[in-house]
């Protein structure tokens, strides 16, 4: 279950804001999995995007809030939280903060990005805390903030067909990611959104978390705010999706 | 044929039993409407006096086919308004401010090198 809310957030965590201007945006989502064929909903998924200030400097706080619905807290309880702190000018990742509750399974985790490193703290299960520094590349980004460059790319200027590559800092190593752009598609039912003209990306990474070829598929809205609205995953452990019901963009 | 049924439709109850039990929503309905029509059918082919034990299977696929039923349209998906949860969420984002403070003052937070991802020039399908 921990992957699954891990391809959420490589997809769909976080929303798109420029320098000048960083928006308040609040998406909410139905997680479903497919049992048998139907799609059963068990969770609700928030993406909360705002700015923060410190005394020097404005950042990007984006969150994903995945809450499990009351009927199955009983059977498996989810709350997990993933933030990410964000220049708004250069979209470089300052702070990636990771809080996982899923079952019996306790995870959080915080990336500190600075001067080309990472340094990470971590606990899991109630283990001691463990901190850890690793180099990263000038083009690595946290998941989150590969998202955010995702979002802001000129999708004008790429052919359908063409692989997009990212670098992402993920369980105290680097490894590549790549999106394949693969057009545009009208879809329908968008929560408040209703029919919205969207992007189609296909997501493959060097993990275990994702299977198959373009069986891993998001679409985010041809406009200006690039709203992701439907995501489409398989993992070992089955196959889902996560749809949009709400978007308010300030 | 009726003995058939008859283990068929205990069957699916025994599956509309777990599914009514788990929220598992619509899906719920599936094996509880195959009791039903199991039981309905050992009903109909059974004896008038071997009807028993098919009209006790045929009321309680009908009084799960109903609890499932019950449950898709009163039991809305609504996610909990968990207190602690709000708070840790709360507390996360002051511990974080107060850290990119700090490393702001320690001028340590990455500066300007904006870093786009890579593009392939070419077209792969």
């Amino acid at each position: 279950m921990k992957k699954f809310f891990l391809i959420i957030a490589v997809f769909i965590f976080t929303g798109i804001s420029n320098a000048q201007n960083i928006k308040n945006e609040k998406f909410v989502y139905v997680g479903s999995y497919n049992m048998s064929g139907l799609m059963t909903q068990f969770a609700q998924i928030t993406i909360q995007t705002k700015p923060i200030t410190t005394s020097k400097k404005t950042f990007i706080h984006s969150s994903l809030i995945a809450t499990t619905y009351t009927k199955w807290d009983t059977f498996f309880k989810i709350r997990d939280l993933y933030e990410s702190y964000v220049d708004p000018v250069t979209y470089k990742p300052s702070m990636y903060k990771r809080n996982t509750l899923e079952g019996n399974y306790r995870k959080t985790e915080k990336y500190v990005f600075s001067n080309g490193k990472v340094t990470s703290t971590s606990t899991r299960m109630g283990s001691p805390e463990v901190t850890k520094t690793f180099p990263v590349g000038a083009s690595t980004n946290d998941i989150v903030t590969a998202v955010l460059r995702l979002r802001k790319m000129d999708f004008n200027k790429i052919r359908a067909g063409q692989i997009i590559t990212f670098v992402i800092a993920f369980d105290n190593k680097e490894f590549p990611a790549s999106v394949k752009f693969m057009g545009k598609e009208t879809l329908k039912n968008l929560g408040n959104l209703g029919t919205k003209e969207c992007y189609k990306l296909s997501i493959a990474a060097n993990t275990k978390a994702l299977r198959g070829n373009d069986k891993n598929v998001f679409w985010m809205t041809a406009d200006t705010n690039r709203i992701p609205v439907l995501i489409q995953f398989s993992i070992p452990v089955g196959t889902g999706q996560v749809k949009l019901t709400n978007a308010i963009v300030n | 044929m009726r003995k058939f049924l008859i283990i068929l439709t205990i069957f699916f109850l025994v599956f509309s039993l777990i599914f009514v039990i788990l929220p598992m929503g619509t899906i719920a309905l599936l094996p509880t409407g195959l009791a039903l029509a199991g039981g309905i059918l050992a009903f109909v082919k059974s004896e008038p006096a071997l009807r028993k034990m098919p009209k006790w299977l045929m009321i309680t696929a009908i009084a799960l086919f109903v609890v499932a039923l019950g449950k898709v349209i009163f039991v809305k998906n609504e996610a909990e308004n968990d207190q602690v949860f709000l708070q840790e969420q709360i507390q996360s984002t002051e511990e974080a401010q107060q850290e990119l403070e700090e490393l702001d003052e320690m001028g340590n937070t990455d500066q300007a090198s904006d870093a786009q991802p890579t593009v392939a020039p070419d077209s792969i399908q």
